[in-house]
């Protein structure tokens, strides 16, 4: 691990080395010098960074990123018990991979990404858009955002005003401790924290007024197709190495029926992605380790960042409305899965309309 | 008093008086003005020069670099904070780090497939 000595001018620097990372001091043979070491000196927080930022790892002690509630969250909805051993074992060999820690963020690239340093060990205070954030989160946001896919525009906020991901999404979010998945409670952020004026009721806007209510933004202001992927396997193979496998990828739009409506997310219509879940996901591990698995859909809520103010779907009444290719019908769903997303399927197509607004 | 301006011998006496007393006083002032033409033979100045050893640069850098105290085997000091030295000495050093390191072997399954 090769440390830029930029950093030894860093304050980072200052208690030095062992401080944060253990080993010996006054030896140079290696071995006996790394004894006793931790090489990711964050994976305990209380005792490097927490020394000196008290404050944000208490509030970081149960974030999403370290917890990964979303993951326990989902596995447990749908039956995993995390009291077995084979299930314990299935979830840390192959799902621990994407916790994130202080150093994941600020000092390394994630791990999922095979780690290393970001810039010689000196700490970023603010996570790199796309090494750090783009790290765990391109395939199904990243790409998107920048508008990777063919024939998809980049989103709007990046195209044309360059907003890193922080812009919208706030500190607390990142480091706050949440039960549950992204999708529990109010949408944060908000479209309407800064976009209010453009999506009150009675304002210019009339498709606004008509939708606001019933339509999930993203329906109208998604630029097109986005990731879905489907299938994953895990296992070990004849050498004991773990893998998992998907299908290939596919894009897909899908308007599906909102499978968390509440006051908060009170749409009729929301997006939604297919989620490489199945229900022999674990079975390398043990027979049945996910028996309630229809709990929930495999079509799932999803909030895409290619964003638009004119779309494909949103250009006339009858761009959207009719259009049973858009929506998500029992047709679209595996007949294994169909179980598992009624909440999902939309039950009838929004009828053409008769007339035009234009 | 009117009598003895107007008697040129007396000028001509204090004239010579005059120039003698110049010419004491001036002389000295001339030796301090050339000191170099007074100093020793170049060749000289050169030899006692080159008998000197040469100072050695690593030397003078020694002189000038405080050395540690040697602690006290009787008594002993705990330190808030272990020194780093040798973490930063080695972390810091590409080529060492290069000789040292070992690359972990890394492991992907021939069976992994898709995007993870």
């Amino acid at each position: 691990m090769l440390v830029d000595e930029k950093f030894l001018d860093d304050v980072h620097a200052e208690p030095g080395c062992i401080a944060c990372h253990g080993g010996q001091p006054g030896v140079v043979n290696k071995e006996q010098a790394h004894d006793g070491m931790l090489p990711k000196a964050s994976a305990k927080p209380q005792q490097s960074c927490g020394t000196c930022h008290v404050g944000i790892v208490e509030q970081a002690h149960d974030s999403t990123h370290r917890l990964q509630s979303g993951y326990l969250d989902v596995l447990e909805h749908r039956g995993a018990d995390f009291t077995m051993p084979e299930t314990v074992k299935a979830y840390t060999t192959h799902c621990t991979k994407c916790h994130a820690d202080c150093g994941d963020c600020h000092i390394s690239r994630p791990s999922a990404l095979d780690g290393g340093l970001i810039a010689g060990h000196q700490v970023k205070r603010v996570a790199s858009v796309f090494v750090t954030c783009g790290g765990c989160h391109s395939a199904r946001i990243g790409d998107e955002y920048k508008g990777v896919h063919e024939g998809i525009p980049a989103d709007v906020h990046w195209e044309k005003a360059g907003m890193p991901c922080t812009q919208c999404h706030t500190i607390e979010e990142f480091h706050e401790g949440t039960h549950g998945t992204r999708y529990d409670g109010a949408p944060s952020p908000d479209c309407v924290d800064c976009h209010a004026e453009d999506v009150a009721v009675g304002g210019d806007i009339l498709q606004h007024t008509i939708h606001t209510s019933t339509v999930q933004c993203q329906v109208c202001h998604s630029a097109g197709e986005y990731k879905s992927c489907s299938n994953c396997h895990t296992g070990r193979d004849d050498s004991g190495i773990p893998y998992t496998t998907t299908d290939p990828s596919e894009m897909t739009f899908k308007i599906g029926a909102n499978p968390l409506k509440s006051d908060d997310r009170p749409w009729d219509y929301v997006l939604v992605r297919h989620v490489p879940a199945n229900p022999e996901l674990f079975d390398f591990y043990g027979e049945n380790l996910l028996p309630e698995f229809d709990n929930l859909p495999t079509w799932k809520y999803t909030t895409p960042h290619n964003m638009q103010r004119i779309t494909p779907q949103n250009e006339s009444c009858n761009s959207c409305h009719g259009q049973t290719d858009l929506f998500l019908t029992e047709s679209d769903v595996a007949a294994d899965e169909l179980e598992a997303n009624r909440e999902v399927i939309v039950p009838r197509v929004p009828p053409t309309r008769p007339e035009q607004r234009q | 008093m009117k009598s003895i301006v107007k008697r040129p011998w007396i000028w001509a006496i204090l004239g010579v008086a005059l120039v003698g007393a110049l010419v004491v006083f001036l002389r000295p002032a001339a030796e301090l003005a050339l000191p170099s033409e007074a100093a020793a033979p170049a060749a000289v100045v050169e030899s006692d020069i080159l008998s000197e050893p040469a100072p050695d640069a690593v030397s003078m850098v020694v002189q000038e670099t405080p050395v540690p105290q040697q602690p006290d085997a009787s008594v002993q000091v705990v330190a808030d904070t272990p020194s780093s030295d040798n973490c930063i000495a080695c972390h810091t050093n590409q080529a060492v780090l290069e000789q040292l390191a070992e690359e972990p072997e890394e492991v992907v399954s021939e069976l992994a497939a898709g995007e993870g």
